[in-house]
C-alpha cells in the first residue's frame, strides 16, 4: 500500500511544477495531468482492502488525533475519492485531444481542483474542510474563464456567491469552535449534544448555506447553469462529476456525523425535493444542451440529497449508488456533448440534428449515458433508480416516491428529445473536425454496463459506506481511540 | 453598562459588519462595490473569530523567558491561526474578482451589472 496523503500532496506538487514541465516540452503538461490522476487511482486501489477492513487515520506531523490535524479515510471517503480522481482521469484523457490557450495554467488549476476535492473528502478537521473548499472553488472560478467570451461573467457570479457562502461557512466554524473548543470532526461530534439548541440551529443553517453552494442545492444553485454552460467542457465535467460529489460528501459528514438530528434531515429532504423538481422542470425548457445538462445535474443532486436524508440504510445505499452513477454518466454526457457542440459549432439542441451518423462515437456516448440516467434495464441507472424507489416506498414516503417518479418522467422527455434529434433527423450543417473521445467512451460504457449487469461489484463499499454514515459513534471511536 | 459594551462591541460590531457587507453584495449594482462589500464581510467574520479567542488581560501565545508556559495567561491561538489563513484566502478571492472585473470591463465598457447580459440575477 502507498501512503494516502499523496493523493492530495502529489497533485499539488505537480500543479506548481507545471510551468517547468511546460518549458521542457510544450506537450508535457497534459500528460503530467493524466499520469498524476492515474497515479492517484492506483494509490486508492492499493489501499482498497485495508480501508474496507478498517478506516485509515493519517496523523499529519506525528501528533495524536485531537491535537493535530488528521486525515480520515473510511469507505465513504474512499468511494468519493474514487469518483473525484476517476472523473479527473477520464477528463484528462479527453483533454489530450484538446488545445487550451495557456495549457500549463489550465492543467495547474485542473490538478488543484482535483487535490482540493480529494482533500474535502479526506480531511478530518473542520477548518481544513473550509480550506479545501476554498482551494476547489478558487480553482473553479479561474478554470471557468478559459473558455473566454461570456465565461468571465459566469465566473464573477460564482465568485460572489462562493465568497458569501465561504463567509457563512467560516462563521459556522467559528460558532462551532466557540461552543465545543475543538475543530476535530470527531471531537465536535462527541460533544455536539452539549451545544445550546438555538446555537446548533444557527450553526447548522450556516453550514447548509456554505456547503449547499458546492452541493448545488436550492436556492443557492443559480450559478450552476451559467458555469456549466460557459466553462470548457472538461471543467463542466469535473464540476459535475467531482466537485458536486465532494459537496455531497461534506454535507453528509456535517449532518450525519456532526449534528445528527431528525429536524435537519427533514430540512434537507424538503430542500432536496424542491431542487429535484425545479431542476427537472427548468431542464425540460432548455434549448441549450449544456444548460439542459446543468439543470439535469442539479436535479440529480437534489435527488441524491432527498434519498440520503430519508435516513434508512437502504435509502443511504441507494443515494450513494446514484451519486456514483451520476458522476460516471454526467462525465460521459458532458464530453460527448462537448464533441457534438464543437462539431455543430452551436450549443442549441436543434442545431445538433442528424449528427448521429457523422459523429457516431460521441452520439453513442451521449445516448448510452442518457439511457443510463433514464434507468434503462441492464445499465447502472436502472439499479440505482430501482433501489431509490424501493427504499423510499419502504420508508413509507409515498409523496416523495411519487415526486421522484414524476421527475423521472420529465427527465425521459427531455433526454429522448435530444437522442431523437441526433438520430432521426437529417443533417443540415457542415461537420467540423473535433476531439477524439473513443477511449473515454469505451471505458465509461464498460463501467455503465458493468455496474448495470453486475452491481455486486460495488456492493461491499456501498454497504460499509452506508453503515459509516449512519453510525457516528463508530467514527468518533476510530478517530479518538482511547482518549 | 460600560463593561457590557466593551465585552459585546466586538461581537455586535463584527456581526453588524457582516450584515452591512451582505446588504452591499445584494443591493449594489457596481461590480467594484460588490467586491468591496464582500471584503467587508470577510473582515467582519475575521474580527469575530479573533474576538472569540480573546481572553482578558492575557498575552500573545508565545512561549519565551518573559512569558513562561502558562496556558491561562495566553489568548487562544487557534482562532488567530484560522484568521491568518482566512485573510489570505479572502485576499486571493478579491484579487481574482478584480481581475475578472477588468476582463468584463474590457468587453462591455461598463461596471454596472444590470447592463451586462450574463450577470442578471
Amino acid at each position: 500500500m502507498v501512503n494516502l496523503t499523496l493523493i492530495i500532496a502529489l497533485p499539488l506538487l505537480m500543479a506548481f511544477t507545471m510551468p517547468i514541465f511546460k518549458m521542457l516540452n510544450s506537450k508535457l503538461p497534459k500528460f503530467i495531468a493524466l499520469l498524476t490522476t492515474a497515479f492517484n487511482l492506483i494509490v486508492l486501489s492499493s489501499n482498497f482492502t485495508e480501508i474496507m477492513a478498517a478506516p485509515l487515520i493519517l496523523e499529519l506531523g506525528g501528533w495524536q488525533a485531537p491535537f493535530a490535524i488528521n486525515l480520515y479515510v473510511g469507505p465513504l471517503a474512499l468511494v468519493a475519492a474514487f469518483l473525484i480522481n476517476g472523473s479527473a482521469f477520464i477528463l484528462s484523457i479527453y483533454n489530450l485531444s484538446q488545445d487550451y490557450q495557456f495549457d500549463d495554467k489550465f492543467y495547474l488549476l485542473f490538478l488543484m481542483i482535483t487535490a482540493g476535492a480529494s482533500g474535502m473528502v479526506m480531511t478530518g478537521d473542520l477548518f481544513n474542510l473550509f480550506v479545501f473548499i476554498e482551494i476547489t472553488s478558487i480553482a473553479a472560478y479561474s478554470l471557468t474563464t478559459f473558455a473566454g467570451g461570456s465565461s468571465y461573467e459566469a465566473s464573477f457570479k460564482y465568485l460572489i456567491i462562493g465568497g458569501v457562502g465561504s463567509v457563512f461557512l467560516l462563521l459556522g466554524i467559528g460558532f462551532t469552535y466557540s461552543a465545543v473548543g475543538s475543530l476535530n470532526l470527531a471531537e465536535i461530534a462527541a460533544s455536539a449534544g452539549l451545544i445550546n439548541p438555538l446555537l446548533l440551529q444557527i450553526t447548522a443553517l450556516l453550514f447548509l448555506i456554505g456547503i449547499g453552494i458546492e452541493a448545488e442545492l436550492f436556492p443557492l444553485n443559480f450559478w450552476v447553469p451559467d458555469i456549466y454552460t460557459e466553462a470548457p467542457t472538461a471543467v463542466s465535467g469535473i464540476m459535475s462529476g467531482a466537485v458536486s460529489a465532494a459537496g455531497i460528501y461534506a454535507l453528509a459528514r456535517i449532518f450525519f456525523t456532526l449534528f445528527p438530528a431528525q429536524q435537519f434531515f427533514n430540512y434537507l429532504l424538503v430542500i432536496g425535493v424542491i431542487t429535484l423538481i425545479m431542476g427537472e422542470l427548468i431542464a425540460y425548457q432548455q434549448e441549450n444542451i449544456k444548460r439542459m445538462l446543468a439543470y439535469s445535474s442539479l436535479a440529480q443532486m437534489g435527488l441524491i440529497v432527498t434519498v440520503i436524508s430519508l435516513g434508512t440504510e437502504a435509502a443511504v445505499k441507494a443515494g450513494l449508488f446514484q451519486l456514483i452513477n451520476h458522476s460516471i454518466l454526467k462525465v460521459l454526457l458532458f464530453i460527448s456533448a462537448g464533441v457534438l457542440i464543437s462539431a455543430a459549432g452551436s450549443k442549441k439542441i436543434k442545431d445538433l440534428a442528424g449528427l448521429g451518423t457523422k459523429k457516431p462515437t460521441a452520439a453513442f456516448g451521449f445516448t448510452i449515458a442518457a439511457m443510463g440516467i433514464l434507468g434503462v434495464p441492464f445499465l447502472n441507472g436502472f439499479i440505482s433508480k430501482f433501489m431509490i424507489i424501493s427504499s423510499s416506498l419502504n420508508a413509507d414516503q409515498f409523496l416523495i416516491t411519487f415526486l421522484i417518479l414524476a421527475a423521472a418522467l420529465i427527465e425521459i422527455a427531455y433526454y429522448l428529445k435530444v437522442v431523437q434529434k441526433l438520430y432521426f433527423e437529417d443533417l443540415e450543417i457542415e461537420v467540423k473536425n473535433t476531439a477524439v473521445i473513443t477511449v473515454p467512451v469505451i471505458l465509461l460504457t464498460l463501467l455503465i454496463i458493468g455496474l448495470g449487469v453486475y452491481p455486486q461489484l460495488i456492493a461491499e463499499p456501498l454497504e460499509k459506506a452506508a453503515a459509516e454514515i449512519l453510525n457516528n459513534s463508530r467514527y468518533i471511536m476510530t478517530v479518538l481511540g482511547g482518549i | 453598562m460600560l463593561n457590557f459594551l466593551e465585552e459585546w462591541s466586538f461581537f455586535g460590531g463584527s456581526i453588524l459588519l457582516i450584515f452591512i457587507g451582505l446588504y452591499g453584495v445584494l443591493s449594489r449594482k457596481n461590480m467594484i462595490k460588490i467586491l468591496i462589500s464582500l471584503g467587508l464581510m470577510d473582515t467582519g467574520v475575521n474580527l469575530l473569530l479573533v474576538a472569540l479567542g480573546y481572553v482578558e488581560a492575557a498575552n500573545a501565545p508565545i512561549i519565551n523567558s518573559v512569558n513562561p508556559s502558562n496556558a491561562a495567561a495566553f489568548v487562544d491561538p487557534i482562532p488567530q491561526a484560522l484568521v491568518l489563513t482566512s485573510i489570505v484566502i479572502g485576499t486571493a478571492v478579491l484579487a481574482l474578482g478584480l481581475a475578472l472585473v477588468m476582463k468584463i470591463y474590457d468587453k462591455y465598457s461598463t461596471l454596472n451589472i444590470s447592463e451586462i447580459r450574463g450577470l442578471k440575477w
